[in-house]
């Protein structure tokens, strides 16, 4: 077997494999498809190759020559298709174009055939022939694909972004480097130097040309491939350090026991000896863990794969948030897979221990001593936190190792999180009774720091919970008092309510007496009265009557400051409510010799969302002031208008002494006197609450009272109420 | 008062603690041509109105023993039926126990301080008469 061949068969099935590696990846895509062709195509090419380059006579060589020339126009035509369809799924391109290059790459295959490329070929130089009319059509149809193929992958290269442009970068970066190689070694080493011996090695560039393509196909699919290339580049290596020198041995050897020259027979003869040196060398790693994994299950029963206990661990760290759902099922998991007696999680906090969650065969063991605590603390000593374990075996005598053996603690661990202990974990002895194996320590110091921050979180996420609960309480307790504070309020006001109706009603029946007996006495049928007696009784009646307006002010103030107004509301024709008030009040006019005029509500509706009887009063204590402060002969007017697109102004005019400017803000305060005008012209005062009530009751039907005057002109007092539409919305 | 005579003569009871208030009233219905019982307290009012029949009740609300409304609840309890429409007759606001009194069927409320005993005499003639009156609940 000679070294060329050993390279071609290595280069060919290396070759198809990762043709048919990335073809099973995806066998839906058309990248992939073309690939495979291609691969399979190159491998076919090598190995025609190969079996020209053996062949003795010249019609056979010439056979050979004419089936490379053909897979060779195969391969430019499917090197372009890959360039153009890589890395998309469909193939491009399509239709007719793709009809012409098919065509073209057959017609160039019978050319080859029917030997227009080369006419006739030799032997001895392996591929080197006579070319015919046919090879500028061929060195036309390789330039044109291949080349092709580049300027549509750096074109490709340029537009793209991200894993394709990766992707494109990788095959440009093979097929470079694959044409490097074989320019240096198969032209420059050649040509220059005169070296030929690696010219043999071509096969293996374009392996590794495959391979890179290979790898830029199925990348982004099977990030592992990686993994897998950096294997293999290791068993390459493996290979090349243990065949390399083997060979060197046995060429040695051989040279030494020969005492002759060596030769290329003696090199051949070297080379199934180091076939079989290699797979001794590839076969050990397998054969290795094979024996291990038998050997293993004869003397360690309970052996555990380290791997999958700390994904175990790790899954239930991420997924458990209760600290003692997570303290058991850790420890559950470790003390299964370890075969450990017992174990515990002791948590510390201000030099105490806050928490202690136990597992296994703990005997009732409380671990809440100060000795625990300080084992714990010793436990985190070093520096190195990776060091910090104590082990009971390797411990000398000491205050601490007494603990332990007192607890039978075997092991004990710090959980540390950044740089604070927050506590350790305890374990007890192996069931088996062994001691821990280096592989369990290791373990241990690495599941470790993971608990701690397990449990860490697990401790705020109670703590958060606690405080939850904490506020909820407190929530809950202001609630009541808030509520409490509420209904004595409320009973005060209900008091208060009471106060208010009882006191009214006490104050309202003696004067009930005075008010009716006067008035009796007044309208004595039958019975004149002196003159003189008449009037003491009439003021006294008059003031009775004021008084009982007073009481009746009072209640209304009261109720209006305590929000005790209820307003029955309907809608109404403003009109109705100022006429009643006019035709009240027009025989008083009469007396007084007023001019009194009612305008706007000849024809008019002005409707009015409004408490009939509040109004009223309203209207008559404002018409009822003007008239009272009217002098005889005067004039009052009441004129009702629009103000605005939805407002009413009932304003009331009169030729009144006036109000001074200064005096206007004081009128609808309560108990609010106007020296001047009272005193002067005000023959039965009033309560000194009648506009105040007024402007509250018009202000709770979202309107307003306004006042203008002039001293000595006279005064007008504007209601203004919102309208509604005459439909009553 | 001459046409009066020509109808039957109507009963009127008014329900009064205090002696003054009750004595005017009386005496002015009585001069109207009324025929007028008095009760003192609310019990005295509870036993005539369930014994007797009248043409109206005059009632007070604040009563010794049980009050005016709670005469009306405990005639409504006992579903005895009242001969009379019911004027409640007091000193006592409107808004606190109107509601109250609405519910009970009472006709009319009147605040005494507010009324002549003219006007009461006006407005019992009024209800008498089933004429719209200013005192009326709707």
């Amino acid at each position: 077997m000679s070294l060329e061949f050993l390279i071609v068969i290595i280069a060919v099935l290396g070759i198809t494999f990762l043709g048919w590696f990335t073809l099973l990846k995806n066998p839906k895509s058309a990248t992939n498809k073309i690939f495979f062709l291609f691969a399979l195509t190159l491998a076919i090419y090598l190995f025609i190759n190969y079996q020209l380059s053996i062949q003795n006579d010249d019609k056979s060589a010439y056979y050979w020559v004419k089936l490379v020339m053909s897979i060779a126009a195969l391969i430019n035509l499917l090197f372009f298709l890959f360039t153009y369809t890589f890395p998309k799924a469909i193939i491009s391109p399509k239709g007719w174009k793709l009809f012409i290059l098919i065509t073209w790459t057959i017609s160039i295959i019978f050319l080859s055939q029917l030997g227009y490329v080369f006419t006739s070929a030799k032997a001895i130089q392996s591929g080197a022939g006579t070319p015919g009319p046919g090879m500028p059509l061929f060195l036309l149809h390789t330039i044109l694909l291949l080349g092709g193929g580049f300027v549509v992958l750096i074109r490709h290269y340029r537009r793209s972004t991200g894993i394709e442009r990766l992707q494109i970068k990788h095959v440009i970066f093979g097929a470079v480097l694959m044409f490097c190689a074989i320019l240096v070694v198969n032209l420059f080493f050649v040509v220059v130097f005169k070296i030929a011996a690696f010219v043999g090695l071509l096969p293996l560039y374009i392996l590794l040309f495959v391979g890179f393509v290979s790898y830029a196909i199925i990348k982004h699919r099977f990030l592992d491939i990686r993994l897998i290339v950096a294997r293999a580049v290791a068993y390459i290596f493996l290979l090349i350090f243990i065949g390399v020198g083997y060979i060197a041995f046995l060429f040695d050897v051989a040279i030494l026991i020969n005492r002759d020259k060596p030769n290329r027979e003696t090199v051949q003869g070297l080379i199934m000896p180091a076939i079989i040196a290699l797979l001794f060398a590839i076969s050990f790693q397998p054969l290795r863990r094979f024996f291990e994994k038998i050997t293993n299950k004869f003397f360690y029963k309970d052996k555990y794969d380290p791997n999958t206990l700390l994904w175990d661990l790790s899954r239930i760290m991420a997924a458990t948030l209760n600290l003692s759902d997570l303290s058991k099922k850790i420890l559950d998991k470790l003390l299964e897979a370890i075969k450990i007696n017992y174990g515990a999680i002791v948590l510390i906090r201000h030099s105490s221990i806050i928490w202690v969650g136990g597992a296994g065969k703990t005997s009732d063991r409380p671990f809440k001593g100060k000795d625990i605590y300080e084992l714990i603390h010793s436990s985190n000593k070093t520096q190195d936190q990776k060091e910090n374990i104590i082990i009971f075996e390797e411990l000398p005598e000491s205050k601490t190792k007494n603990t332990m053996r007192e607890h039978n603690i075997t092991i004990a661990l710090p959980l540390v999180v950044r740089k604070e202990l927050i506590g350790g974990i305890l374990l007890g002895e192996k069931s088996s009774g062994e001691i821990y194996s280096s592989e369990d320590i290791d373990l241990l110091k690495i599941f470790a720091p993971e608990v701690a921050v397990a449990v860490k979180n697990a401790l705020s996420y109670e703590e958060i919970k606690r405080f939850n609960i904490t506020l909820e309480e407190e929530v809950k307790r202001a609630t009541e008092k808030l509520q409490n504070a509420n209904t004595k309020l409320k009973e005060l006001d209900n008091l208060k309510d009471e106060f208010v109706s009882i006191a009214s009603h006490e104050l309202r029946t003696p004067m009930t007496a005075v008010k009716s007996y006067l008035w009796m006495a007044i309208n004595q049928p039958g019975q004149t009265l002196k003159d003189q007696l008449k009037k003491y009784l009439e003021i006294s009646y008059a003031s009775t009557e004021r008084l009982i307006r007073l009481v009746n002010d009072m209640l209304t103030v009261s109720r209006i400051e305590r929000n005790k107004i209820e307003l029955k509301l309907e809608p109404i024709n403003v009109c109705d409510i100022v006429k009643m008030v006019y035709d009240e009040l027009k025989i008083t006019a009469d007396q007084k010799h007023i001019t009194f005029q009612l305008l706007g509500c000849e024809t008019d509706k002005y409707n009015v969302n409004a408490d009939k009887e509040k109004l009223r009063e309203v209207f008559q204590n404002i018409v009822g002031n003007s008239l009272k402060f009217t002098p005889e002969k005067g004039k009052i007017t009441i004129n009702v208008t629009m103000s605005g697109p939805n407002k009413i102004a009932i304003s009331t005019t009169d030729t009144g002494p006036g109000i001074p400017k200064e005096d206007l803000s004081k009128l609808f305060q309560k108990f609010s006197r106007i020296e001047y005008s009272y005193t002067k012209h005000s023959g039965t005062p009033g309560t000194g609450l009648g506009l105040y009530i007024s402007k509250q009751i018009v202000g709770l039907h979202n309107g307003d009272i306004t006042v203008e005057s002039e001293v000595n002109v006279g005064t007008t007092f504007t209601v203004l109420l919102p309208t509604i539409s005459t439909d009553g919305k | 008062m001459a046409d009066e005579k020509t109808q039957t003569i109507k009963k009127i009871l008014i329900v009064e603690d205090e002696t003054y208030i009750r004595d005017l009233y009386v005496q002015i219905l009585l001069k109207e041509g009324y025929l007028v019982d008095s009760a003192s307290d609310g019990e005295e009012a509870y036993v005539k109105i369930s014994k007797k029949e009248y043409d109206l009740i005059l009632l007070d609300i604040i009563l010794p023993k049980i009050d005016g409304l709670q005469v009306l609840e405990k005639l409504k309890k006992e579903s005895i039926k009242i001969s009379a429409p019911v004027v409640l007759l007091t000193n006592l606001s409107q808004e606190v126990v109107v509601a109250k009194a609405v519910d009970y069927g009472v006709r009319g409320y009147m605040v005494k301080s507010d009324l002549t005993p003219q006007d009461i005499i006006n407005e019992v003639r009024g209800y008498l008469n089933g004429e719209h009156v200013r005192t009326q609940l709707k």
